[in-house]
């Protein structure tokens, strides 16, 4: 009987169940496109994750020292966060301001329109020209229509006039139109300005319906104006059409190979703006609505707290519902990916706080704005092989142009970022990622992309991670399988 | 945090079997010497399996990863022989327990399999929760590696003692080089 048993147990483990792969092939893409569904709330929610790896074993020592694993837990928390916004409320405005900064230097609209409105309400016909005073000779403001001027507005009439803002950079500029109505002694002023601080809502109120003169004289005039000024807010030539610019210096002296059809300011322009749109579009989206701020403040601590101290017996829940053929395998399996997982993260989050550090201080030395966003953007880039390095350069150099640094500061921040390469390649690498998970280029390529398509920048830098903790678990996986059956 | 009732309903089994696994695993040499908190703790980090009559507990060669204490039903130990048939070993039953070499070793065999005979419930204890267990409780985790050490000591002891006596019986030296003073006069 008992040898019938072992026969028996055999055979039903022999059997080719493809039915069974099938069902499981389709379970794992439907929990695939689940996750995709949700992605938008699944954020808080990996980022605790990340938190709780990172702490965990902070808290095992404290409770291997015989404290409560919960007070362990929340002192660790109050410590944590304590560091954590006392850095916020050192650094944190500054680095929001610059990075707020740095973006408008990439999403900035290039040329802005506002209207003023011009109404007749005399009771003759009127006629109206202009003149632009000294201060608009460089030419950054434009009357559209200005060729309807001299302007005639019958009896009750109104006109809109556009205006223009063209800088070619993004100093402050102001001009002044002086308007010579016909029925009128003095002259009217219209104030234009763009990249100034913005009025005061007070003084836009008080020149709102104003016109030429005072409150109490509005009945005297003949011809009201719907402002008395214009604030154009900001606007100027965005990263993407400097890159332009310079494409088209360039133009001339490659042009022989690439044809008469190519324009290669037009294509670096065509191509910037989509990757811009996509890079940052993308993100946004993300990081604005779904996780805003107090759903990280108060979400991310919050599960991260029950992932600490609750998390052996969600463990422990989910193991218990595997049969017991495959338990023993699953459990040891469990508790290796588990441990692989969290060495993996600490081991890049270090990583990239070290390249993250260095960069800001090479960048910092070598006199760049906005060295800390850079910075922190390149050790976040350095989590992806053979292309991280590069964003970084690449976002040093445009940076470096764009904030008028020229090409001496672009070959500083290179040398700044081949330093930073050198101590990572031969002191962070072998040191910090010990368990180096090596993954193909190509694989890389493929997920950085599919990451930036899926969910933007902030895809293409978990992109590789994610690929890192998945290829490690299927490793271990793997291996454990292979070992674990004898026959 | 033993207590917090919306985890407890969702992951834990209740209390009162709680008590009786603790009065069954009282009973298992290795965790003699543990307090009742101690046991409480131990229960926490246990996983509670139930079989079906005729199936596998643990199989004959599978790496294994760690023992069961019988809290009902019985269990068949079942070694494969060197000509392929099936040996039985013994019959187990509630309070007896198997297995717990695996929490020693790493990656190595299971030496025999186990059946249940009928529906049969057991509580695993495995080596990565030992592990873990040494991390975050060392006292508790030393209690239990130690008593595990002593009886595979003993089992050491208990093997050369038949190791002797097998050598005694078939006056052949080369079995071992082990205590074999009182039989010297046979090789020389």
């Amino acid at each position: 009987m008992v040898a019938k048993r072992v026969d028996r147990d055999a055979m039903k483990q022999a059997k080719p169940t493809v039915l069974k792969v099938v069902v499981w092939i389709m379970a794992f893409l439907c929990a695939i496109w689940f996750l995709y569904a949700i992605r938008g709330v699944l954020a808080p929610f990996v980022l605790a994750f990340v938190l709780a790896y990172v702490l965990a074993p902070l808290i095992d020592r404290l409770e291997s020292r015989g404290i409560n694993r919960t007070l362990g837990i929340l002192s660790v928390f109050v410590v944590f966060v304590g560091i954590l916004s006392f850095g916020a409320f050192k650094a944190g405005g500054k680095l929001a301001n610059e990075v707020i900064e740095l973006s408008d230097q990439f999403l900035r609209e290039e040329t802005v329109a506002r209207e003023v409105t011009v109404f007749n309400t005399g009771k003759t016909p009127q006629t109206i020209d202009y003149k632009w005073t000294g201060l608009a000779r460089d030419r950054v403001f434009a009357l559209i229509d200005s060729t309807k001027f001299p302007l005639r507005l019958a009896i009750g009439g109104k006109q809109i006039l556009r205006f223009r803002f063209v800088p070619e950079n993004t100093k402050p500029a102001q001009a002044v139109l002086l308007f010579s109505v016909s029925d009128l002694q003095r002259q009217v002023a219209l104030r234009l300005r763009g990249n100034a601080k913005p009025l005061e809502p007070e003084s836009i109120a008080f020149e709102f319906w104003e016109g030429g003169g005072h409150q109490n004289e509005l009945n005297a005039q003949t011809v009201l104006f719907s402002a008395k000024g214009v604030d154009f807010g900001r606007a100027g030539p965005n990263i993407v059409s400097q890159m332009s610019e310079k494409a088209k210096e360039i133009q001339p002296n490659i042009q022989p190979y690439l044809g008469t059809e190519f324009d290669l300011a037009d294509v670096v322009k065509q191509y910037g703006r989509s990757l811009t749109d996509t890079l940052l579009g993308g993100t946004s989206g993300l990081v604005g609505g779904v996780v805003s701020g107090i759903t990280f403040l108060v979400i991310v601590p919050f599960v991260a707290f029950f992932f600490l101290r609750e998390g052996r017996r969600i463990t422990r829940g989910m193991i218990e519902l595997v049969p017991n053929e495959h338990f023993e395998l699953c459990l040891s399996l469990l508790h290796q990916i588990n441990g692989q997982i969290g060495g993996y993260i600490r081991s890049q989050l270090l990583a990239v706080s070290v390249v993250a550090l260095l960069s800001v201080v090479g960048l910092t030395i070598i006199g760049m704005k906005y060295a800390v966003p850079v910075g922190i953007m390149a050790g976040l880039a350095n989590m992806i092989p053979y292309l991280g390095p590069l964003i970084g350069i690449l976002t040093g150099s445009i940076v470096a142009l764009a904030t008028g640094g020229g090409m001496d500061l672009v070959t500083h921040v290179i040398v700044v970022f081949l330093f930073v390469q050198l101590i990572d390649n031969v002191l962070i690498q072998p040191l910090i990622v010990a368990k180096n998970v090596n993954l193909h280029p190509l694989i890389v390529l493929f997920v950085v992309m599919v990451g930036s398509q899926l969910i933007g920048i902030v895809g293409m830098l978990v992109a590789v991670p994610l690929t890192g903790i998945a290829k490690v678990s299927s490793q271990t996986v793997y291996q454990g399988i292979k070992g674990y059956r004898a026959e | 945090m033993a207590n917090d009732p919306f985890w407890s309903n969702l992951f834990r089994r209740r209390s009162k079997d709680d008590d009786n696994i603790v009065q069954i695993l009282k009973e298992v040499p290795i965790f003699q010497d543990l307090s009742q908190r101690e046991f409480q703790k131990l229960v926490g980090i246990l996983h509670h399996r139930s079989f079906a009559p005729d199936e596998a507990i643990v199989r004959e060669g599978d790496v294994g990863v760690g023992m069961y204490t019988i809290l009902s039903g019985e269990v068949e130990i079942v070694q494969k022989s060197l000509d392929g048939s099936a040996l039985k070993l013994a019959v187990f039953g509630a309070g007896d327990f198997f297995g717990e070499q695996a929490l020693l070793d790493e990656e190595a065999p299971r030496t025999a399999s186990a059946f249940a005979v009928q529906t049969c419930k057991a509580v695993g204890f495995f080596r990565p929760d030992l592990l873990a267990l040494i991390e975050h409780n060392p006292q508790l985790g030393l209690k239990i590696v130690m008593r595990l050490s002593q009886m595979v000591s003993a089992r050491l002891r208990h093997t050369n003692r038949l190791l002797k006596e097998a050598r005694t019986k078939t006056g052949d030296p080369a079995v071992g080089d082990g205590p074999t003073t009182s039989d010297g006069g046979q090789t020389g």
